[in-house]
């Protein structure tokens, strides 16, 4: 089984401890220009939505990628620096807008779980980020629902 | 230089030029940022008696080695410069997003000097600096001139600090404001910004903080996060700062009689409950979001769509402990979303909540006892009528009528009106108290009286703290000591303050460096900062000297600028009973005060009139300063 990266937006509290985590860890300094995961913030709707690569099944950048930079490999979509030709052309593919480009070094950069250890997870306190296995990733969404129903009935 | 951005940038709105400054390692060692940094700045290029609605006085924006980073409370700067309230040190602190993106744009700081000939911005995106004209933005709030400038500019990342109205119209407790709801509160530095013309700073940087041990930086901020975390009111609790915000222990302040109320009369109050944490929690509350880098979320996120004071919006936040004291038990105004209102068109403003509700106290007191009348105010201003307070609110922030009186504060306030006036006034230098009641928690009184910026909450520490034994064992604190006395307090209040200055120095955010009774987490601050910067032997005692050394700067700031006499004393109020609750009949004489202070004056090495001794600054490497008190430097 794989595992991803799940977001519940609820939980964020926008601190970005998640941007910088990843930096540090992918550059060896704190630069939030350089992370994987970026939170979006919509203040009007108190909203806070991080976003990183969600490791598509059958993932747009992998298919136009030109050069075979973007592999689809054990549920992850994986990046092979060494292929990489800056094109750019998996950013237009991508539907989330999660890949990015590092203009100093002239290629992307995505997230890859940190090898199935993600950095960001570890330094989420309000638990808004986790790591959980795939199959099993919607099922506290489930039950959230189903208590909503349970107490539902229960005030019937 | 790592941690650091290694430059400061300097603007000088006179000439309209700019330029970097490189920062000095082995100054940087001695007063790492913020307050240290500010200060020293200001002792330096401020002449004496200078006007701080004037040209010449500097507005400091003052960052350190842990901004930038995920250090817990980290996303924390200072702004410093003299205060048009009290004429003294003046300096606030505020958390957001801009300290990190001003290291990413390749500064630690920005030191604004002259005035600009009409309203400008000042927009930073890394190496570029321009000046640019914002008459276009005169009068608009927070929020709007966020929003109009992020459309100038073409990204909706950059960061904004500015200033709305009251800062242009030099209301001297205008704050200066950052990320919407953030605010440099206290001193007037919003009216310092407005004399300048400068109603903004917009920030953005792509560059990156580098750090001098990153795995030891990562492991010794993962063993701080859980310290933090297992702190009560830090971590998950369903009473702890991210649930219920710091209104969270109204109930309890007014059970211990200790919550402000009706100016000052007593401090307890029947209504706490509706006010608190708690009906927040149960009313109007959203949720709660964090400031850069911080485990907590004391921001409360509320919204108040419609009724009598509807209007209330999400992004400028809620209110915090401060501001619903102040807009609610102090002018006994019972309606939350009344004080959501004041606190939001304060974040709209760039008023200062604290000094705003004191004002409006004032005022209800003077009105009450036939000193200011319904028609020098135009209506009625019973305690608790909140459309009144709003409304004079309004006034405060576009001096008009009586507003333009308490627009200068209660002391100049109670001067200009006599008839006694004064004797209702609750501040000292010029800075109204704190919400915080120094005759039932007596070591707070010491602070309040000889605090550089004046009555400040947030230098010393609060006394029911040391209820339980072992407060703050690194440093020898250990006994229990009773709230009501001022007993050994000297002694505690000194350690508190020094360490505080530290913190202030580094920034980091006084809820996640709790000092006494506090997270334990000394020596994990230690670490981050060595790890950051690469300071060798970085101990708690240098940490304490370096606290100790940028709160004689302030304090000689403060000195320098009064003539020597330092204004420590409490106001007339305290030395009146409070009227019930667990606090009742507790009052704080002029004698016990001077007892005290004369011990708290020794312990510091200060005069008996409370000035930094020539042998206390040299033994802190601050010759150049004792120069400067005996008359001899004017600071240029």
């Amino acid at each position: 089984m794989s595992r991803m990266i799940v977001v519940d937006p609820i939980k964020c509290t926008n601190c970005r401890m998640c941007e910088l985590a990843c930096s540090l860890v992918k550059t060896g300094a704190f630069a939030p220009s350089r992370s994987r995961i970026r939170v979006h913030v919509f203040a009007k709707e108190f909203k806070y939505i991080p976003l990183a690569c969600f490791q598509c099944a059958s993932a747009p950048c992998v298919k136009v990628c030109p050069a075979g930079a973007l592999v689809q490999e054990d549920g992850l979509v994986r990046f092979v620096k060494e292929a990489c030709i800056g094109c750019r052309m998996c950013m237009l593919g991508c539907p989330f807008g999660v890949i990015a480009f590092n203009s100093a070094e002239g290629l992307i950069a995505k997230c890859d779980t940190c090898d199935g250890d993600p950095e960001c997870v570890k330094f989420c306190t309000p638990h808004a980020l986790e790591f959980r296995e795939s199959e099993l990733a919607d099922v506290p969404k489930g039950r959230d629902f189903a208590r909503r129903v349970a107490e539902a009935a229960a005030g019937c | 230089m790592h941690g650091y951005a290694g430059r400061l940038l300097r603007v000088d709105l006179s000439s309209g030029k700019s330029w970097v400054e490189p920062l000095d390692g082995a100054r940087a060692r001695r007063y790492v940022g913020g307050r240290g940094m500010g200060a020293r700045i200001l002792l330096d290029e401020v002449p004496r008696g200078c006007d701080p609605l004037g040209p010449e006085n500097r507005l400091v924006f003052a960052m350190g080695p842990l901004a930038g980073t995920f250090a817990p409370g980290s996303g924390r700067f200072a702004v410093v410069a003299k205060s048009p309230a009290t004429d003294g040190f003046g300096e606030a602190y505020t958390g957001g997003f801009v300290a990190h993106e001003l290291k990413y744009a390749g500064y630690d700081g920005i030191v604004v000097q002259g005035t600009a000939p009409e309203l400008v911005y000042l927009s930073i995106v890394n190496n570029r600096v321009d000046i640019r004209p914002a008459g276009h933005l005169a009068g608009r709030g927070t929020l709007e001139t966020e929003e109009a400038i992020q459309g100038e500019l073409g990204d909706r990342e950059t960061r904004i600090i500015s200033i709305g109205l009251a800062g242009e119209k030099k209301v001297r407790y205008a704050c200066v404001m950052n990320d919407t709801d953030r605010a440099a509160g206290r001193t007037g530095l919003g009216a310092v910004m407005g004399a300048k013309n400068l109603k903004a700073i917009a920030i953005r940087g792509t560059g990156r903080v580098t750090l001098a041990d990153p795995k030891g930086f990562r492991e010794v901020v993962l063993a701080n996060l859980a310290k933090i975390r297992k702190h009560p009111w830090l971590g998950d609790s369903p009473s702890s700062a991210g649930a219920l915000g710091t209104a969270g222990g109204v109930e309890d302040l007014s059970g211990a009689g200790i919550l402000p109320t009706r100016n000052w009369e007593t401090g307890t109050w029947e209504h706490a409950d509706r006010i608190s944490g708690t009906a927040m929690k149960n009313t109007i509350l959203l949720g709660h979001r964090a400031c850069q880098s911080c485990p907590v979320g004391c921001t409360r996120v509320v919204r108040v769509a419609d009724g009598p004071f509807g209007g209330v919006r999400p992004e400028y936040g809620g209110p915090e402990y401060e501001t619903v004291a102040a807009f609610g038990s102090l002018c006994e105004n019972p309606n939350l979303e009344s004080i959501a209102l004041l606190n939001q068109r304060c974040n709209v403003y760039g008023l200062d909540t604290i000094s705003a509700g004191s004002a409006i106290a004032f005022a209800m007191e003077c009105f009450e006892k036939g000193i200011l009348t319904e028609q020098e105010i135009g209506f009625r201003l019973e305690w608790g009528d909140a459309s009144a307070m709003v409304r004079l609110l309004d006034m405060i922030a576009r001096r008009e009528g009586v507003g333009d009186l308490l627009a200068e504060g209660t002391r100049r306030a109670a001067a200009q009106i006599g008839r006694g006036a004064s004797e209702l006034a609750v501040e000292v230098k010029g800075l109204e108290f704190g919400m915080h009641e120094a005759r039932g928690k007596k070591g707070l009184a010491i602070s309040y009286a000889t605090a550089p910026r004046g009555a400040d909450h947030m230098e010393g520490f609060h006394d029911p703290s040391l209820a339980a034994p072992n407060a703050w064992p690194e440093l020898g604190v250990v006994e229990t000591m009773d709230r009501f006395s001022l007993d050994g307090k000297p002694r505690v209040v000194r350690l508190a303050e020094d360490y505080t200055s530290f913190i202030n120095s580094v920034p980091l955010c006084s809820f996640m460096s709790l000092t006494i009774a506090g997270i334990r987490n000394t020596e994990e601050i230690s670490g981050m900062l060595t790890a950051a910067t690469g300071w060798a032997d970085l101990s708690l005692a240098e940490e304490m000297t370096i606290g100790e050394r940028a709160y004689n700067l302030a304090r000689a700031f403060t000195v320098r600028e009064s003539g020597g006499a330092a204004d420590d004393r409490l106001p007339a109020k305290l030395s009146r009973r409070l009227r019930d609750g667990a606090s009742r009949d507790q009052v704080i004489t002029d004698q016990d005060l001077t007892t005290a202070l004369q011990e708290y004056y020794r312990l510091r090495g200060w005069s008996k009139t409370g000035t930094p001794t020539e042998t206390k600054l040299k033994e802190l490497g601050l010759a150049d300063v004792a120069q400067q008190l005996t008359g001899k430097g004017d600071g240029r």
